[in-house]
């Protein structure tokens, strides 16, 4: 009898328990879903959301990985060559997985835009099938004008590399294509904050993205790439064409010769 | 010897009164004597008695009413914060679409929904700004002037007590929720922001920002424009 009394309160101290840990992990993963480590944060940044680790790691593995991926990703933009003003800060967003564009309502975009978040990006990496691994990554440029060109891009790679998820986690930490899209996102802030003022590095990022997403797209670029390329185009030859003809811009843009600009923006390129 | 005189009868005219004419001379002095009508004073002064107990019950009544209808907004009060703590609990730490459920949520209790609204924008997570707005909307459902009036102290308030989003959000829900009452202070607020700089404008940098810029003064300025021109061309 007493034997049945001591199991069951061990029963119940056990349920207690695991109901415990159920709730604290879901206040835990509720607790970062809204990320409101960006608000602590000043200066340009990067939000770093999930990325699932499908091949069969489990919740705490991935917490590491994230980590991992945080700490060489964060250490790769501190070694981007940059002004403290215009550096990047990768703050990750611990839990937060947007569902696409529907978790970008014009608020959310308007919010993340005056916190100077120049990218975000999640995705998920697949299980391994005939030995290539599948990276889907979406990034979110911001402010992108949605009426010229979408924001979202969507890419699926194929890395050729090893097969452990500590290889994926430095791959995806090398991947240049991150810093081409805050580049491009970042042009555009600084033009929309500075104008004229703001010429000489907006075109220094444009043209720093447009050749880096060049050789990612590869030669046969899908329909969203090519846009983007020839949105940063634009971008670029609206700047040498304003910088030419405005008064308050003093900058070394306003003496290129016709040459140049003609060679890099054939036809006015606007 | 002569014999005395019998008594002689007195004369008529010195014979007593009747018994009839003395109880008539009685009810004459009697009539002389009774009181005439009573005047105005009189009057006042019996219907004085009854009207001040009748003026007591009532200040009684209106006065227990008063205190009784505090009371009881007091405790409505009370239990509407009990109510609402669980939901700003859960809020607080809600993802974009639980955030949306709970600020409606909120929002039902209209009045009483209002600060906290405000002090979820105030926070400036970018996820809960969609859920704030909604729910003060929520709110002027049931009470609408006084979410205006709450809206417009926002507007009217010069010391930074917020971030530019909260007076963002309420330039623009002055003008969703057609608060006429609005429309002069949306008014001198417009003006007030044609002058403001980044370092003297009425509202502070959003968190997590570097500070605060010409553009996000211009945002709130067109906001309040807009607010003012619906307000405006309803009247």
């Amino acid at each position: 009898m007493i034997d049945m009394k001591r199991q069951n309160s061990w029963k119940r101290s056990l349920i207690l328990c695991v109901a415990s840990l159920g709730l604290g992990t879901g206040v835990w993963a509720q607790a970062d879903q809204t990320c409101t480590e960006m608000n602590k944060v000043f200066g340009y940044k990067i939000l770093l959301d999930d990325i699932a680790f499908s091949s069969g790691s489990t919740d705490v593995k991935e917490k590491e990985l994230m980590e991992l991926l945080n700490f060489e990703l964060g250490g790769h933009l501190q070694n981007l060559d940059d002004e403290t003003a215009l550096r990047y800060h990768l703050v990750r967003c611990n839990g937060r997985v947007p569902d696409g564009e529907a978790s970008f309502p014009p608020l959310t975009v308007e919010g993340l835009v005056n916190r100077d978040v120049v990218l975000e990006l999640w995705g998920k990496v697949l299980a391994p099938s005939s030995g290539k691994h599948n990276v889907i990554l979406t990034y979110v440029m911001l402010p992108l004008p949605k009426e010229n060109i979408s924001p979202f891009l969507l890419r699926q790679y194929q890395p050729k590399i090893g097969s452990t998820p500590d290889e994926i986690v430095a791959w995806l930490a090398d991947l240049g294509e991150l810093d081409a899209y805050a580049k491009a996102a970042r042009a555009v802030r600084l033009l929309s904050l500075k104008g004229p003022a703001a010429y000489d590095n907006a075109k220094a990022d444009l043209e720093s993205a447009s050749a880096s997403l060049q050789t990612a797209f590869g030669t046969k670029p899908e329909s969203s790439q090519k846009q983007l390329l020839a949105f940063l185009v634009k971008q670029k030859c609206e700047i040498l064409h304003n910088a030419r003809t405005n008064p308050v811009y003093k900058g070394p843009l306003k003496l290129l010769p016709d040459a140049v600009v003609e060679r890099e923006c054939p036809g006015g390129g606007l | 010897m002569s014999t005395p005189n019998p008594p002689q009868p007195l004369p008529v005219t010195a014979t007593a009164p009747t018994a009839d004419e003395r109880l008539q001379a009685i009810e004459k002095r009697l009539k002389e004597l009774r009181p005439e009508g009573k005047d105005g004073w009189d009057k006042f002064e019996k219907l004085s008695t009854l009207m001040w107990s009748v003026v007591t019950l009532l200040v009684s009544i209106f006065v227990t009413g008063r205190i009784e209808n505090a009371l009881k907004e007091r405790e409505l009060h009370l239990e509407n914060v009990k109510d609402m703590q669980a939901l700003m609990q859960q809020l607080d730490k809600a993802d974009s679409s639980t955030a949306m459920s709970c600020a409606l949520a909120l929002g039902a209790h209209g009045r009483y929904a209002v600060a906290p609204m405000i002090q979820v924008l105030q926070a400036g997570v970018v996820d809960h700004r969609e859920a704030a707005v909604a729910g003060l909307r929520a709110a002027a459902a049931i009470d609408e002037d006084f979410v205006c009036n709450r809206l417009t102290s926002v507007i009217n308030n010069r010391t930074r007590l917020y971030q530019m989003e909260v007076h963002e959000s309420a330039a623009k829900l002055l003008g969703d929720l057609n608060c006429q009452k609005a429309v002069g202070p949306l008014r001198n607020y417009v003006a007030r922001l044609e002058q403001s700089k980044p370092d003297n404008a009425p509202f502070g940098p959003v968190p997590g920002s570097q500070a605060l810029s010409e553009n996000n003064i211009a945002a709130v300025k067109k906001q309040a424009q807009d607010s003012l021109a619906a307000l405006t061309q309803q009247q």
